[in-house]
């Protein structure tokens, strides 16, 4: 299962809203899904989900993504259908056993938990691929009041990836050419077998923490009275499609209740 | 103008029986162009790390002496170990040699912003000095690169670029080119040159190898143990061949050359009044043999 | 003593080409052999292929189409760990590797791993810790050591493998001038003791003085594959593929012209026949004698 959490800019009218927006718009669509119990309005909201997905063009990353997902939704939805007590029993595969019989209702509420899984993993890559990493985390920054220390870290942290697995690759490969077997055995040996692995991982990465602290602040971080390049405001767009968004919300509430 | 004054500095690791650094007096006057030179453990590194501030602020130690900043307030000025770390960002650009570990951005243009945001900077004012910092490293067609895509060269120039942008008036920098290859290593020095020609910025930097920057720096200084051995423009420094082999310094070979033609008879000593200059490049070297020819 | 005269060449690369799972070509169809007992740089920019096509050599990367054959087995079809007994390989940086508390077990990793024990094991390590000056350090703990020492460690835990091949990143780089010397007569040692060297690099004048045959590798094609000197003398193909003539070179062929004819590649060398050819001239010129020759012919 590849599920791609990059950012993807193909410059869309979804990519030129405020990552707020987007922010509130995988929220919201989070709780309307968990108010939603019924498989067919969260079809509804699955695909119009896709359909934006195609609006932002991120449909082909979207659509490898729910692929790999489909699996878990159905193996989800499965347990929910063998092990939800209620509802009028259809079906008993094992008499001596009622508690995993399949009800009517148990089928409903597995599909609905899978859809619902499906939902919100969804609504969350469309955030993800049409946001860059350092707009969301300003928006925190500014708009939510996160401490900009804890968001700089989260940007530190994704500019680190592709280091680190170049240097996962590199210590692997330096321990194998000294014969170095990481295959061997059980799991207990499976486990130590790591050790040529994870100490100069950890050890190199130590190290470069501290290089990097010493490389920050020598360019003046951690000064009072920060500025922030390219603070982006909320549009009138924005606006509107977070009331939209939230109205969406108060309609769910309305009609679960 | 001086514009860093190192006076009786004397700095010692913490466990280690003899000082990294023992009773060094320097100044570095504003516009130089420094390198400072000498065999691994010879204290290149502990000097720059006390002139940019890395010590004291990051690495603790016994530390004598000062390192005086000149021009750092209105009043005169001030010893680096009082300014803190961020405040000293101003004045000095520090720049490492590992490329890696000091590219904190995902987009080359967010990291010049970087030290701009850091020191408090208008916005308003960002994108013109972005800009500025990335043309005069000669990296402009960089500025909406990914940071983790650009060659070493590529980062190290990014990495200068960024101290760039916070106007420092003195660059230090630790064996910037150690792991860049022939073109990453010329692209880089080519732009230190330009800073300290064009725009009169102060460079310091060390480094094991001398032989391309010897025609590009004002004044070698040569450590050992801790010391200062000898320092002077490279065609004096270059004088002293046997100081070099003492010290583990490789003399570049045109000045070797220069070295070899007076063994072989046919140049006068080279501290002799009718002797040549020293040569420092190869087209140096070849027209001083030229015409022995 | 490890290289075995089989007749056949020790490595040999057929029509080698890696694509990399990003979709970038690192090698466009490499072919070379490599007897026992060379001593061979590989030289190139970065990321024209050098490490990706040394690493073809002990199997830490497959080729994508085309052989490599050790000692006449194809390496895809063997273990890493069963090639390392054959092929050393020491990693540019010393902390991709270096990860006990003693040294001595640092050093002993390798040889544990191929299966020794006891006193041989025990043997190889302090012979191997002895080759590159660092028995003194035998019980203590490598991260006290300096970059320098780390990395002569790093080749010690190859060596001690008492591999045919050994394959070394930069082994100097970030190295002063004495280290590097030091790293160079240690490599030097092992191939006359028959050890098969091939040693990545970007300085020239290493190459100059310490290989016999070298490979310049330029956008994942081997462009040339010769003795140091016939690839001094193509200074354009050298500098396309971003690299330098070693001083020393440049100046031997500029003063050609004038009738310099040095190739030792020492300035030493280049001043003695500076000076046989001025004193040639001040000799012609007061003989009125016309010498159409080289320096030889006047001799």
């Amino acid at each position: 299962m590849s599920v791609s959490i990059e950012y993807i800019p193909t410059g869309s009218p979804v990519h030129r809203l405020h990552a707020l927006t987007k922010l509130i718009f995988a929220l919201a669509v989070l709780t309307i899904s968990m108010l939603l119990s019924q498989p067919l309005p969260l079809l509804l909201l699955f695909f119009s989900l896709l359909g934006i997905a195609a609006l932002a063009s991120v449909s082909q990353e979207i659509l490898s993504a729910v692929k790999g997902l489909l699996k878990v939704a159905f193996f989800l939805a499965l347990l929910q259908v063998f092990f939800y007590p209620e509802g009028t029993v259809l079906f008993a595969p094992i008499p001596s056993l009622p508690g995993l019989s399949v009800t009517d209702q148990g089928i409903i509420f597995g599909i609905s938990m899978a859809l619902r899984m499906m939902v919100i993993v969804t609504s969350f890559l469309l955030f993800l691929t049409t946001t860059p990493a350092r707009s969301t985390v300003l928006s925190l920054v500014e708009y939510l009041k996160v401490p900009y220390d804890y968001a700089f870290l989260f940007i530190t942290a994704l500019r680190f990836i592709p280091t680190f697995l170049e240097e996962v690759r590199l210590i692997g490969q330096a321990q194998e050419a000294r014969a170095h077997d990481f295959s061997g055995g059980g799991p207990l040996a499976r486990l130590k077998t790591i050790f040529p692995l994870a100490l100069p991982l950890v050890m190199i990465s130590l190290q470069r923490a501290e290089r990097m602290a010493m490389a920050m602040e020598t360019r003046g971080f951690g000064l009072p009275g920060r500025t922030y390049y390219r603070t982006e405001k909320p549009g009138a767009v924005d606006i509107m499609v977070i009331v939209a968004l939230l109205s969406a919300v108060a309609a769910a509430v309305l009609l679960r209740f | 103008m001086p514009s860093i004054t190192i006076e009786n500095l004397t700095f010692s690791y913490p466990d280690c029986s003899s000082p990294a650094l023992y009773e060094v007096n320097l100044t570095i006057e504003a516009g130089e162009f420094i390198v400072i030179t000498g065999a691994t453990g010879a204290g290149k590194s502990t000097l720059l790390r006390c002139i940019n501030g890395v010590i004291p602020h990051f690495q603790p130690g016994t530390l004598q002496g000062n390192v005086w900043l000149d021009r750092a307030t209105p009043s005169g000025r001030v010893p680096v170990a009082r300014v803190s770390a961020p405040q000293l960002a101003r004045f000095i650009g520090s720049v490492f040699d590992d490329p890696e570990g000091q590219i904190v951005s995902p987009i080359v243009e967010e990291e010049i912003a970087f030290g701009l945001e850091n020191t408090g900077v208008d916005p308003a004012q960002m994108d013109d000095r972005i800009a500025k910092a990335l043309a005069d490293c000669g990296i402009s067609h960089l500025r909406h690169r990914a940071t983790s895509s650009l060659s070493g060269g590529q980062k190290q120039r990014v990495a200068i670029a960024a101290v760039l942008a916070l106007a420092p008036k003195i660059l230090v920098l630790d064996e910037p080119t150690s792991e860049l290859d022939p073109d990453g290593t010329e692209a880089v020095l080519k732009v230190l040159f330009e800073l300290n020609k064009n725009h009169g910025i102060t460079i310091i930097i060390a480094e094991q190898k001398v032989t391309l920057l010897a025609p590009l720096c004002d004044r070698l200084v040569l450590l050992e143990k801790g010391r200062i051995a000898l320092q002077g423009p490279p065609r004096k420094v270059f004088m002293h061949p046997y100081i070099f082999a003492k010290l583990g310094v490789e003399l570049p070979a045109p000045a070797r050359l220069a070295h070899a033609l007076v063994q072989a008879g046919v140049l006068p000593p080279l501290d002799s009044p009718d002797a040549p200059p020293i040569p420092l490049t190869v087209e140096e070297a070849f027209t001083l043999s030229r015409q022995l020819l | 003593m490890p290289a075995k005269l089989t007749g056949r060449p020790l490595i040999e690369v057929r029509q080698l080409k890696h694509i990399y799972r990003s979709g970038g070509e690192a090698l466009k169809g490499i072919a070379l052999t490599i007897d026992a007992g060379e001593m061979i740089a590989v030289v190139g920019r970065n990321g024209a292929g050098k490490t990706t096509l040394t690493k073809h050599f002990n199997g830490l990367l497959r080729p994508t189409t085309g052989t490599v054959l050790l000692d006449g087995q194809d390496t895809a079809k063997l273990p890493v760990a069963q090639l390392a007994r054959t092929v050393g390989y020491v990693f540019q940086n010393p902390d991709h590797q270096i990860f006990h508390e003693r040294l001595f077990d640092e050093i002993a990793f390798g040889p544990r791993n191929l299966g020794l024990r006891g006193d041989e094991l025990t043997t190889r390590v302090d012979s191997a810790l002895k080759a590159v000056d660092l028995t003194d350090y035998r019980d203590r703990d490598p991260g006290e050591l300096s970059r320098g020492q780390r990395k002569r460690a790093a080749l010690a835990s190859v060596l001690a493998m008492e591999t045919a091949v050994i394959i070394l990143d930069e082994p100097t780089s970030g190295q002063d001038y004495q280290e590097s010397e030091q790293i160079m007569a240690i490599l030097q040692e092992l191939n006359r003791r028959g050890h098969t060297i091939i040693f990545i690099t970007h300085d020239m004048e290493l190459v100059q003085e310490h290989a016999c045959r070298v490979l310049l590798i330029d956008d994942g094609k081997l462009v040339i594959d010769s003795p140091p000197r016939e690839l001094f003398r193509q200074e354009q193909a050298l500098t396309s593929a971003g690299l330098r003539l070693p001083p020393t070179a440049e100046l031997e062929q500029r003063l050609a012209a004038f009738g310099i004819h040095s190739d030792a590649g020492t300035v030493e060398a280049l001043a003695a026949s500076i000076a046989r050819r001025s004193s040639q001239i001040t000799a012609r010129d007061s003989f009125k004698e016309n010498c159409s020759g080289g320096a030889a012919a006047c001799q």
